[in-house]
């Protein structure tokens, strides 16, 4: 599997600070699973974030209260043994579709899924997140259909992870990221052969083109 | 003897430089002093220090019994290494010694190790997540809990994947996410069956990401200061990139554009030397 297309330096450094809100990490971090690329600069950033860290000017006065922190991490300790517990080595298997964290947030695999009818064959099922800035939504297009055409007014981004779309930008199979903003208006279509199953996040609603689909907008809840 | 630790008493190192000196003069035992001395890489002493060291190995209490575990040669030979290191970098606390400290405690949570760990690492933690939070009581409470976490997790700590440094930054970061915005970071898990490893294996050993630790503040230092101000707001702020535009009042564009310069040079210039 080689992936094309990868999230920009600045959406991966804004993951790598900590700034990036909740839906939008989970679609940044579900790529860093699937791509070592990604995984590399990204853990650059950190060694950046490490450097910083490491140059922190000193604090007017350190309160120093080694004996008192130490005594309570042992403390703490003996209640809890949890703090041992180590990973057993699960079985390895390529069967499954959605990479950490993704199946935290389905609650299992794509079998796991509750799809809801979008219309054209298409189904959608919004993910819960604590925050309401952004909504992240997992779609699923029939082989060989297009996504209606829409542009965006905010961000958008997209995570292939089973089949594949392409556009008027590449072809995106597993593992690719597309980010679009305001200046994107694409009309995405599902490769033939396979379903086409993406994560999307976005932070506004879509733009469509078309009158049926604009009135069908609210009621669809994208 | 006693005028040599007196001497040694001397030329304690402030904080700046080596929290493992300073922690061994914490350690009042002067024997324990000498053996933890003795077993230090030649790379954790100053040029100030290296003196005293010289001192010592000419002195008559090298050949005695209370340093039995290092004879005169082999402290010449930590001197005249510590030298050439010198030299080299002007580090005083490489961050070989915070990492083979991060490795003690997770093999043997040792205790030693974890109060060096916490004199070079609790300030710096503070000071970091205070520009972060502008709070002291949420910037020590976030050192605090990074402090524990460190202890808890330090099995998992692989020396060969990152800088001491910049695994604390990680679990700081991910402390003042939790407790201050209540919010929860989705992560990867490489453990996960659905998890695409690495390739090829990792091109450099723990040595090699050590230098590489020292070497990335270089190349950090001699970036145009205009993307460094951006990449410290990025971490010491941590502002998202529209955020930092807005605070600098530049164009989207313009951030973006001195990130991807930024993290290009640094690319470039580790691999350069790979």
């Amino acid at each position: 599997m080689t992936i094309a297309h990868h999230p920009s330096e600045e959406l991966l450094l804004d993951y790598a600070s900590g700034a990036l809100s909740e839906p939008w990490s989970v679609a940044v971090a579900t790529h860093l699973a699937l791509c070592p690329a990604c995984r590399k600069t990204f853990q650059q950033m950190e060694a950046v974030g490490g450097a910083f860290l490491d140059q922190a000017p000193d604090v007017a006065e350190f309160s120093d209260d080694f004996e008192g922190l130490f005594t309570g991490i042992e403390q703490a300790d003996l209640a809890d043994h949890s703090a041992n517990i180590s990973f057993t080595d699960q079985q390895k298997t390529d069967e499954i579709i959605f990479p950490e964290p993704l199946r935290e947030y389905v609650g299992g695999d794509v079998g796991a899924v509750r799809w809801q009818r979008l219309g054209l064959g298409a189904f959608q099922s919004i993910l819960p997140t604590n925050e309401s800035s952004a909504r992240i939504r997992l779609l699923r297009i029939p082989a060989s259909r297009p996504v209606p055409e829409h542009s965006h007014r905010g961000l958008e981004l997209t995570l292939v992870l089973s089949g594949a779309f392409s556009d008027s930008t590449g072809y995106y199979g597993r593992g690719d990221f597309q980010e679009a903003d305001q200046t994107l208006e694409h009309k995405p279509v599902a490769a033939p052969g396979e379903d086409c199953v993406c994560l999307a996040v976005t932070d506004a609603p879509l733009r469509f083109r078309s009158i049926a689909a604009k009135i069908a907008q609210p009621f669809l809840g994208i | 003897m006693l005028g040599i630790l007196y001497h040694l008493e001397l030329v304690r190192p402030d904080r700046a430089r080596g929290s493992q000196l300073q922690n061994i003069f914490y350690d009042c035992d002067p024997m324990r002093r000498w053996g933890r001395i003795c077993n230090m890489p030649a790379t954790a002493f100053s040029r100030r220090n290296l003196f005293t060291l010289a001192i010592f190995a000419v002195s008559p209490a090298c050949d005695s019994g209370e340093s039995a575990k290092c004879s005169r040669s082999e402290i010449l030979y930590k001197v005249k290494a510590a030298k050439k290191m010198a030299v080299n970098s002007n580090e005083t606390v490489t961050p070989d010694c915070l990492s083979d400290a991060l490795v003690r405690i997770g093999a043997s949570r040792d205790r030693d190790a974890f109060r060096e760990i916490y004199e070079h690492f609790y300030p710096r933690v503070t000071s970091f997540i205070l520009d972060r939070s502008r709070n002291r009581a949420t910037a020590e409470e976030v050192a605090q809990q990074t402090m524990i976490n460190v202890w808890r997790k330090a099995g998992q700590f692989q020396p060969e994947k990152a800088a001491a440094a910049t695994w604390v930054f990680t679990i700081a970061r991910n402390v003042h996410i939790d407790l201050f915005r209540k919010a929860k970071r989705p992560d990867f898990d490489p453990n996960d069956p659905a998890f695409v490893p690495d390739a090829e294996p990792l091109a450099h050993d723990a040595l090699n990401l050590k230098q590489e630790a020292a070497r990335l503040k270089k190349i950090i230092a001699a970036l145009p200061e205009e993307q460094q101000d951006v990449l410290r707001l990025a971490f010491f702020q941590e502002k998202p990139h529209p955020e930092i535009a807005a605070e600098l009042n530049i164009p989207l564009g313009t951030v973006k554009s001195r990130i991807r310069l930024a993290f290009k040079r640094i690319r470039s210039e580790l691999g350069d030397q790979e």
